[in-house]
């Protein structure tokens, strides 16, 4: 059996490949439904990474937010015509059976492990017509008003996992801000909205923060003095964007509190050690999530004020049934300044 | 119910190879008409499966199923003289064991290309004008000639398209217009399901193919099929 796929060779250039799909028993097939764009994909497609990087990684598909129909099942995996979110992360055996030798994966999750891949990074991503899968990347979804909300279930696990980062720090969890008026940000306030109390948040647009859940929301310019006390805070910016999100938290943060870091940033921010040591402060990193936090995200949207959040980040529909299509999307995509994603629906 | 009745019945004497027509080679380890039927059998809107092919080679297309765990192949039907032949034996075979009231798709076994989106799309348009067939525009300008030897005509290109499969019915439909063909005395040539249909003046919906969804029917053909599969593998090293 062969699957239509799209991916990608050079910055700015898809095309059509056509690939034998894995059938080998133990492997789920999954037809892909509905996928998004993330940041980490439009990087590729704009050839925003060095040369070396970009040599080793194409011809890739890209994408790693998607949701799909199980076509045939395997042991462990959800039954045939089950709809399911497909889970990015690939853990090696050894993690998966609990004989891995990395002891970052039994303390931070198999996603940390070494060897674990990572759909469209360090293995193809899920442009594909039929994705074969491993039983530990596909969890059902429950029904919903609107199934293409789930392809959010990726960056929903991103804020969980932020959340289990600091899971030590559970106490602090009701007095929380937010940095970034971006997606991660904005469904980072929606779960600790679900799972604690409602944050602060700031970002550089008023207009975005107006639309998160939050007990008071502020520009990066006013932040400083206004922001009420918090005791952990979540770093949702990235970019060029995180120096000055890290220090202003840095500055704002009770003593003794705690900052998570999710933002990705290519540019080595420069960051006050000093104030850190002073206050006393905690700094955790996170990406990648796990399994675990998937699931998070797949309850959380059975709830309906979550899912009703959520669904109100999906811009548009885009029908991608030829490359062109995929193409437009991708355009589409380095120009979306509102706050939200269009889901792309896959004819292949 | 979906049933789709895959034509394995030729011989494959254009390929020019004496020991095993087309659908039956193999494309990097995998028989050509199982890459065919996995498409089928992934489906969710496929039922069943019927396979027309020579009786010689029911044992081998046996084993295949059960090596590659093809499950919804219902049967094995002999191939008729001819194509005609071969998808009307297919056809009585599914009425018989389905009745009338279903969806048929016919497909050549040595398309082994075709994709999900085509045959969703066959089915919704069998269900709703009763025939389609699958066709791709075609880029090249057609030259037509009486005989073979001096340009006759060159039709317009835009109302010119390149016929594929599936070619998709409601059975009953289709088992009428075989029926009212073989009933008549001077039968006209015809070279496929939807033939008979044009000749009868029944209407039939055009579906978009690809032009990935390839005929292997030529040693070309499988050249091109196992080439553009075998670029895709780079992508692995």
């Amino acid at each position: 059996m062969f699957s239509r796929n799209y991916k990608i060779v050079a910055a700015r250039r898809f095309e059509v490949s056509l690939d034998k799909v894995d059938t080998a028993a133990g492997n789920a097939l999954v037809r892909v439904d509905y996928g998004a764009i993330c940041k980490a994909d439009l990087r590729y497609y704009c050839g925003n990474r060095d040369a070396k990087t970009l040599g080793l990684k194409f011809p890739m598909c890209l994408l790693h937010e998607a949701i799909g129909t199980v076509i045939r099942t395997a042991p462990g995996a959800p039954e045939k015509g089950s709809k399911v979110v497909l889970i990015p992360n690939i853990p090696s055996f050894a993690c998966l059976k609990g004989e891995c030798g990395h002891q970052v994966c039994r303390e931070l999750g198999d996603n940390y492990c070494p060897a674990a891949k990572f759909c469209s990074s360090n293995t193809d991503g899920f442009s594909q017509e039929i994705v074969a899968c491993q039983p530990y990347q596909l969890l059902p979804l429950p029904s919903m008003e609107d199934e293409k909300t789930a392809v959010f279930c990726e960056l929903i696990s991103i804020a969980a996992s932020l959340l289990r980062r600091a899971k030590g720090f559970a106490d602090k969890m009701k007095a929380a801000a937010v940095w970034g008026d971006g997606i991660l940000g904005y469904i980072t306030s929606c779960v600790l909205t679900e799972l604690y109390e409602q944050p602060q948040v700031v970002g550089m647009n008023q207009q975005k923060l107006d639309m998160f859940p939050s007990k008071g929301s502020y520009t990066v310019s006013e932040a400083s003095e206004k922001i009420g006390q918090f005791q952990i805070g979540f770093e949702c910016v990235g970019g060029r964007g995180s120096e000055t999100a890290i220090n202003q938290m840095i500055d704002c943060i009770q003593p003794g509190g705690v900052l998570v870091l999710g933002g990705v940033s290519e540019e080595n921010p420069a960051i006050n050690t000093r104030k850190i040591l002073e206050k006393g402060l905690t700094l955790l990193g996170t990406t990648r999530s796990s399994r675990e936090d998937f699931e998070v995200a797949v309850e959380l949207l059975k709830r309906p004020r979550f899912y009703q959040n959520i669904h109100a980040l999906v811009l548009d529909t885009l029908e991608i049934n030829h490359i062109s299509d995929y193409y437009h999307a991708f355009d589409k995509a380095m120009n979306i300044r509102d706050l939200g994603k269009d889901v792309l629906h896959f004819h292949f | 119910m979906n049933i789709a009745l895959i034509l394995a019945g030729g011989k494959g004497t254009r390929m020019g190879m004496v020991d095993r027509p087309k659908q039956f080679l193999d494309i990097y380890g995998t028989p050509v008409l199982i890459h065919t039927l996995e498409a089928f059998e992934v489906h969710p809107e496929i039922d069943k499966i019927c396979v027309v092919c020579l009786n010689d080679w029911h044992d081998q297309v046996k084993i295949w199923l059960r090596q590659y765990d093809i499950g919804k192949v219902y049967t094995l039907v002999d191939a008729g003289a001819d194509r005609q032949g071969s998808s009307y034996n297919g056809l009585k075979n599914i009425e018989e064991n389905f009745g009338k009231d279903n969806i048929v798709l016919i497909h050549d076994a040595a398309r082994p290309m075709v994709s999900q989106r085509i045959i969703s799309d066959n089915i919704a348009a069998a269900r709703e004008y009763g025939a389609c067939d699958t066709v791709i525009p075609t880029q090249d300008t057609i030259i037509r000639s009486e005989d073979g030897q001096m340009l006759s005509d060159i039709p317009l290109r835009s109302q010119l398209y390149l016929g594929q499969t599936p070619q998709s019915f409601q059975l009953d439909v289709i088992i009428r217009a075989h029926e009212e063909y073989l009933a008549k005395q001077d039968r006209p040539v015809v070279t496929d399901d939807c033939g008979l249909l044009v000749q009868q003046g029944k209407a039939i919906k055009l579906v978009d193919g690809d032009k990935l969804n390839l005929k292997i029917t030529s040693f070309d053909d499988l050249l091109i099929t196992k080439a553009i599969i075998r670029t895709s593998r780079m992508g692995n090293l």
